[in-house]
């Protein structure tokens, strides 16, 4: 399935700007929150997760160029990797450890910006190697 | 550290690796050895007259498909070239022989079947047709999409 690579980069910037809010407010209901959007996004893709309805129904018709078409799949991984950041940082919460709420969340924070500002490939760079590290399939 | 350091020191990191990233992919690097040569590797493809082009990709690789048309569309006058894409999970023996970490890695081989270079990332159209004129010494015709 192929989708507008513009979508992807948009839901970074939202992100982006929760996870500042989720740092700056300590707040793990906000992490919540975007952690089930992650969820959305990672299990179902990120075209039907909130950020991706918000940039197709808002954002999308009022563009004027054409946007180039990208497979669903690379995004969808990169939705993945933010969801593993975003439930580990809920157990820290759960465990009442403060460091991995905000390591977890500073890491998703790094990915996020990656995407948003330098249009960061995640797949790209990561999942070849998880896969000569053995981590995943 | 308080939460602003931290948000700091995350923005400028990920900014420098960002900018590393920036500046190094889609270049020209050097070969690893050239100890290997295309024959040996088994990628069950013949080498090319001139040269020969390997794209190492993966399914979660965004640019993949659109690196792979600008080589088809830079070499589609010239028969001597071979270009073949091949899955780096698939074949993560080849990927590992070859220290291909990341994807798109797109490696260049000689009429000798020993490797060139080799360009990380998607490379800029000129820097694909300079290597590619580099290494079979014949100017290409190449139609300017541009």
């Amino acid at each position: 399935m192929q989708i507008d690579a513009r979508g992807p980069r948009f839901g970074a910037a939202i992100t982006l700007v929760v996870l500042l809010l989720v740092i700056y407010f300590d707040s793990p209901i906000l992490l919540a929150i975007q952690t089930l959007v992650w969820a959305i996004g990672a299990f179902a893709g990120p075209h039907k997760s909130p950020y991706g309805y918000i940039f197709k129904t808002l954002v999308k018709p009022r563009l004027k160029s054409v946007g180039e078409l990208e497979n669903v799949k690379p995004p969808q991984f990169a939705q993945l990797v933010g969801f593993i950041f975003g439930v580990v940082g809920l157990v820290g919460v759960a465990i009442g450890s403060p460091t991995v709420f905000l390591i977890a969340t500073a890491f998703a924070l790094a990915a996020a910006f990656l995407n948003a500002v330098f249009n960061f490939c995640l797949g790209c760079e990561m999942y070849l190697l998880l896969v000569r590290a053995r981590l995943i399939r | 550290m308080n939460h602003w350091q931290l948000v700091l020191s995350v923005l400028l990191v990920s900014s420098a690796f960002g900018l590393f990233l920036h500046f190094t992919r889609g270049k020209l690097t050097k070969k690893y050895s050239n100890e290997v040569s295309f024959d040996q590797l088994n990628v069950g493809h013949e080498l090319g007259k001139k040269a020969t082009i390997l794209q190492f990709k993966t399914e979660y690789c965004s640019i993949c498909p659109g690196v792979k048309r600008q080589i088809n569309e830079l070499i589609k006058n010239d028969k001597g070239i071979s270009f073949y894409e091949i899955d780096a999970v698939e074949r993560i023996d080849l990927a590992k022989k070859l220290h291909v970490k990341s994807s798109p890695t797109i490696l260049f081989f000689n009429e000798s079947g020993l490797e060139e270079g080799r360009i990380i990332g998607a490379p800029k159209r000129d820097q694909l047709r300079n290597t590619l004129e580099k290494i079979t010494t014949i100017k290409m015709e190449i139609t300017n999409a541009n």
